[in-house]
């Protein structure tokens, strides 16, 4: 587990005139050690303790740190130094319990049969969600595993992870019926034809034509290839490609319709990087499962950066299409 | 009375061309015999002429005939400028002693015309019908009596002649307000710019009258010095959005006759400028993408959204200039421009929204400035990061998650940072049933079909605050959705941010839509959802009898109550509001507010919800039949609940700005000309209280003069019989011919 980051990036920084330096430190101390809690917890109740009471504040100036404390900006320095990673908790939700599918956001992804092709996007949607809590704040829970023959309530999923198999069979009516209520409501999917682990010959997959077999009850209009400055570019990183295991550059979307409530999100992604095989990490979260070529890692880290744009974009939609707006807007308004 | 009258025609026997050939054949041969000197010959044309005389059969006609009696029209002036002085009682005086004198012509008769006119008098307009009905030869003359402000006048002349007797004086004063123009829109919390005039008639110079203004809503009135005669400008705030009555009065001046006509009222409708929104989303989250759907879709909003996609605890190897991050502009914000925005929404308030405290400060007192602040709270599984240890806080911190606590003081639930959980379906309450947010929310949707939600922010002990608002509860009966007003501002507090639930699928729908657009724009004061108000309108009764004022008024609490009514001329009258549906809302603030089950089997939750959200609970009415124009002013009484405010409204019945008070002097320069066309003529009720003379006139003479009136003599009759009877018997006739021929004959034969 990676125990420090050296750089610290922009985004959301505490102000400067943000108060409590004590307790940030105190929590980003311990912020680590979520495995040995018992330890952590300890050794928190006294800081907490002595902070929340005033006595840390008074002992640190005791000890001849006040200069330190005083100073903001260094001790979020030093705080954000020996920031370890937020703890990520991959319990599995049981089956259909609303109660737990609400508490996280849980990627989830479409079972194919095939079990190589399962459990690379079991591990690829893990280790995903890894980086996502490292990375990012959204607050997620791990992977769920879906069964397009037995399709339950969908609406808990912000975003569904659809990898093409060989010798799948069409959606049954039921099924489709759910998927369309699932897009109509917001819902996104990524329709992966890419190598996720099988041995598949060339050429069996990668096209819409084989997606629109699978998808034939589902209502989704032909697709159309991402425009160069979608959302989905921007999102949280910036990209020019969307690379997985492979990097094609054929990467297709269903066309917005800004008349629609989503606010004109896009519903259908489809590409053929295979990208759980790209996002894969052992158990311990250390060692990729599968090689990316041609780019090998950094090749990987861009498809972790795609796959936190598509969470991010499916949790947020349009947002940073906004930016433009939003500047002028503020600018507007004046004082 | 019977005349008759007698004719000689004849009635030939034979046809009339005949009996002329006969005529004429013997007529020649008469004169040819004459002039042969036949003997005899004088005595046949005779005979033949009496022959001729019988065939065209002399006939004597004897008629009876019934004189008709003249009409008088009698048309009195019951208009509103009547009101003015002592206007009706000149005419009541003047039309009694009129007919006492009509009464007593024999030859008369009388049919009276009434004319009604709030607005306008339109007094041949009124006439029309009843002269169509009389024929224009009986009509002896019109006797109007009226203040001379007839706003109807003909072109064309009269069947008879018009006599106009005024009421009212010669050379009247009156003040009047005019205004002068007034926008018809205008944008809330801008300034709308009228132009009034003060204007006397006749002119005076160098005056000014005191102008009281008052505007819906406002207690206080306002005074302005305004010249008289001159164009004067006002620019008048304009506080809502919808109608803002403004209601200006002159004072009176002195020896006005009236003072009815120093008011007018204004009604400016208030558009709102584009909403400014400033949505701040603690993480992503789904429930973003609803809130987006939502504000970006509503063409009133511009949103201004913020999501805090990465904190601090965030780590990243990843070069600034490969990311597609902002900062996030805190100090822009929540300092600098706070003030600009209409609605700040915290979506997923937590811990880790990241807002200064400092800030939060300024966010509570932006609130109680006017501003409006929606919370919903984060109900995810407290993130695992150092100081969150749950275990951990219960003993060392108060419940309220930090930053809770600098915002305390507004949030109308006080919630702890655990969660609650297992399935409900969020229920109204009582008082939600009589909040207009939640008016007609099962239209499209009943609430048994209504999808369950899972997770909840868990409250503390004594939660509400005594103001707040619980309108929906969730689990176990816990408050789901609170409103709240703070100072000048308003707040709403979701326990839950679980409405996206509703608006994700199909199958676990909610009115997520509706719900979440009316709390946003009661948020921003929309009054249509002011759950406490008072609003009145007027609208005109058939046939001009006035104007019903209608009275409604919005509570949480009450079921009825009297409010009072003052007159456009000070009389203070009260009026009693009923509810119509409260008494069913009682009852379901009970089983609604406990509905829940500790069961997570959603059918036998929704069961338990009460599905009759109707409309208008918590709608007080009532409807009052008036008959003055101008502004009525309605009044909350003292009695009824602080908690509730005090309003006040305006209403104007009629249209302030009519003709009919247009100008209240009386005149004699209207009816003059009409008068003076049709032979009749004009003269003051002041010179003859109890009216002028009554001369029946001969058609062709003058028909008036100085104190009299005539109305002239027709002479109509109708035919009631008629006998036709032959000059003399035929029998007769027949002894004669045969005696002039034995005469013609023995002259022959001599």
């Amino acid at each position: 587990m990676a125990t420090t980051r050296s750089r610290v990036g922009g985004g959301v920084l505490w102000d400067s005139g943000s108060p409590r330096p004590l307790r940030l430190l105190a929590m980003t101390v311990f912020a680590d050690c979520v495995r040995l809690q018992p330890m952590a917890q300890g050794f928190s109740k006294i800081l907490n303790f002595l902070f929340r009471k005033g006595e840390g504040i008074r002992l640190c100036r005791l000890l001849g740190f006040s200069q330190l404390f005083n100073c903001n900006k260094v001790a979020i320095l030093i705080a954000l130094l020996i920031l370890a990673q937020p703890s990520f908790v991959s319990a599995k939700p049981p089956d259909d319990d609303p109660v737990s599918l609400t508490s996280r956001t849980w990627l989830a992804y479409m079972r194919t049969g095939d079990r190589a092709v399962d459990q690379a996007s079991e591990a690829g949607l893990s280790g995903l969600a890894l980086e996502l809590a490292k990375r990012t704040s959204v607050t997620n829970a791990g992977a769920v595993a879906l069964d397009p023959a037995r399709l339950p309530n969908l609406a808990y999923y912000p975003l569904i992870y659809w990898p093409l198999a060989a010798r799948q069979k069409p959606l049954s009516q039921d099924a489709a019926r759910s998927v369309n209520d699932y897009l109509r409501h917001g819902g996104m999917i990524l329709f992966d034809a890419g190598d996720n682990g099988t041995s598949r010959e060339e050429g069996d997959g990668a096209s819409p034509a084989m997606l629109r077999h699978m998808l034939s009850g589902a209502d989704i209009p032909p697709l159309e290839p991402l425009p160069k400055d979608h959302v989905l570019t921007k999102s949280f990183y910036l990209l020019d490609s969307f690379p997985g295991r492979a990097d094609n550059k054929d990467f297709w979307m269903m066309p917005e319709d800004e008349s629609s409530a989503q606010d004109g999100v896009s519903g259908v992604f489809f590409g053929a990087n295979g990208w759980a095989a790209a996002w894969a990490m052992d158990s311990d979260g250390s060692r990729p499962l599968y090689p990316c070529s041609p780019g090998g890692e950094t090749q990987r880290e861009m498809a972790y950066r795609f796959g936190i744009n598509l969470v991010v974009y499916a949790l947020t939609g349009n947002y940073k299409a906004d930016q433009v707006h939003a500047k002028a807007l503020l600018e507007r308004m004046g004082r | 009375m019977y005349i008759s009258s007698f004719h000689l025609t004849f009635a030939p026997l034979v046809p009339t061309v005949a009996l002329a050939v006969l005529a004429c054949g013997t007529t020649i041969l008469s004169v040819v015999a004459i002039l042969r000197r036949a003997k005899g010959a004088g005595a046949r044309a005779l005979a033949l002429a009496l022959m001729l005389m019988a065939l065209a059969n002399p006939v004597v006609t004897t008629e009876k005939r019934e004189p008709v009696k003249d009409m008088v029209l009698l048309v009195t002036d019951q208009s509103a400028s009547m009101n003015t002085d002592d206007r009706t009682q000149q005419v009541e005086r003047a039309k009694a002693s009129l007919l006492k004198t009509l009464a007593e012509f024999p030859d008369l008769e009388v049919a009276t015309v009434a004319v009604e006119g709030a607005d306008k008098t339109g007094l041949f307009q009124a006439l029309a019908p009843k002269l169509a009905t009389i024929p224009p030869n009986r009509l002896a003359g019109i006797i109007a009596l009226t203040d001379g402000q007839v706003h109807d006048t003909p072109e064309e002349k009269l069947p008879a002649p018009l006599h106009t007797l005024l009421a009212g004086n010669r050379n009247e004063f009156n003040r009047k307000l005019v205004v002068v123009s007034a926008p018809s829109f205008a944008v809330v919390g801008k300034e709308a710019t009228f132009t009034i005039r003060v204007e006397d008639a006749p002119q005076t110079q160098g005056k000014t009258a005191r102008v009281t203004l008052r505007q819906n809503g406002e207690a206080q009135d306002r005074i302005y010095r305004v010249p008289v005669g001159k164009d004067y400008a006002l620019s008048l705030p304009v506080k809502q959005a919808g109608a803002n009555l403004f209601a200006l009065e002159a004072e009176e001046a002195p020896k006005e006759i009236s003072t009815v006509d120093n008011k007018a009222a204004v009604s400016v409708n208030g558009v709102r400028d584009r909403l400014r929104v400033l949505l701040v989303s603690g993480t992503p989250h789904i429930a973003a993408r609803v809130w987006r759907g939502l504000l970006k879709a509503d063409p009133a909003i511009d949103l201004l959204h913020f999501t805090i996609l990465r904190t601090s605890f965030s780590s990243s190897r990843v070069p600034q200039n490969e990311m597609s991050l902002i900062a996030f502009p805190t100090r822009e914000l929540f300092e600098e421009k706070l003030s600009g925005f209409d609605l700040v929404i915290f979506d997923r308030f937590s811990d880790n929204t990241l807002v200064p405290e400092l800030y939060l400060d300024n966010i509570a007192r932006y609130v109680r400035n006017g501003g409006a602040l929606l919370i919903s709270h984060a109900t995810e599984e407290a993130v695992m990061r150092g100081e969150d240890l749950p275990d951990m806080r219960d003993e060392f911190e108060s419940q309220q998650p930090r930053g809770f606590s600098q915002l305390s003081g507004i949030l109308p639930i006080r919630a702890t940072d655990r969660i609650a959980s297992g399935a409900f379906v969020p229920a109204v309450t009582g008082e939600g049933l009589r909040h207009p947010v939640m008016e007609n929310l099962t239209q499209n949707q009943p609430a048994a079909e209504w999808g369950p939600w899972y997770r909840q922010a868990e409250i503390a002990k004594d939660a509400a605050s005594d103001h707040a608002q619980i309108l929906m509860t969730g689990l176990q009966g816990r408050p789901l959705l609170a409103l709240d007003r703070v100072g000048k501002g308003r707040v709403a507090q979701f326990l839950s941010d679980q409405f996206w639930l509703w608006s994700r699928s199909g199958d676990n729908a909610g009115p997520q839509i509706q719900l979440m657009r009316r709390v946003v724009h009661w948020l921003v004061q929309e009054p249509d959802l002011d759950e406490t108000s008072l609003r009145a309108s007027s609208e005109p009764l058939p046939e001009g009898k006035g104007w019903n004022i209608t009275v409604t008024k919005r509570s949480l609490k009450s079921n009825s109550e009297t409010v009072t009514i003052e007159r456009p001329d000070g009389k203070i009258i009260g009026l009693n509001l009923k509810c119509n549906n409260c008494e069913d809302s009682r009852q379901n603030s009970t089983s609604t507010g406990r509905s829940q089950e500790k069961n997570t089997s959603s059918s036998s939750v929704r069961s338990n919800i009460a599905d009759n959200i109707a409309q208008n609970h918590g709608l007080l009415r009532g409807t009052l039949e008036v008959r003055q124009t101008g502004i009525y002013r309605v009044k909350e009484t003292a009695e009824q609940d602080e908690s509730e405010g005090h309003h006040e409204t305006l209403v104007v019945a009629g249209p302030v700005n009519a003709p009919e008070f247009a100008d209240l002097r009386s005149t004699d320069k209207i009816m003059e000309p009409v008068a003076k066309a049709s032979g009749g003529g004009v003269s003051w009720l002041a010179d003859n209280p109890d009216g002028p003379k009554i001369h029946r006139t001969a058609l062709n003479s003058s028909q008036s003069g100085s104190g009299w009136i005539g109305l002239r003599r027709n002479g109509q009759y109708r035919v009631t019989g008629s006998e036709s009877t032959p000059l003399g018997p035929l029998w007769a006739i027949l002894a004669a011919i045969l005696a002039v021929s034995m005469l013609a004959w023995h002259r022959e034969g001599r």
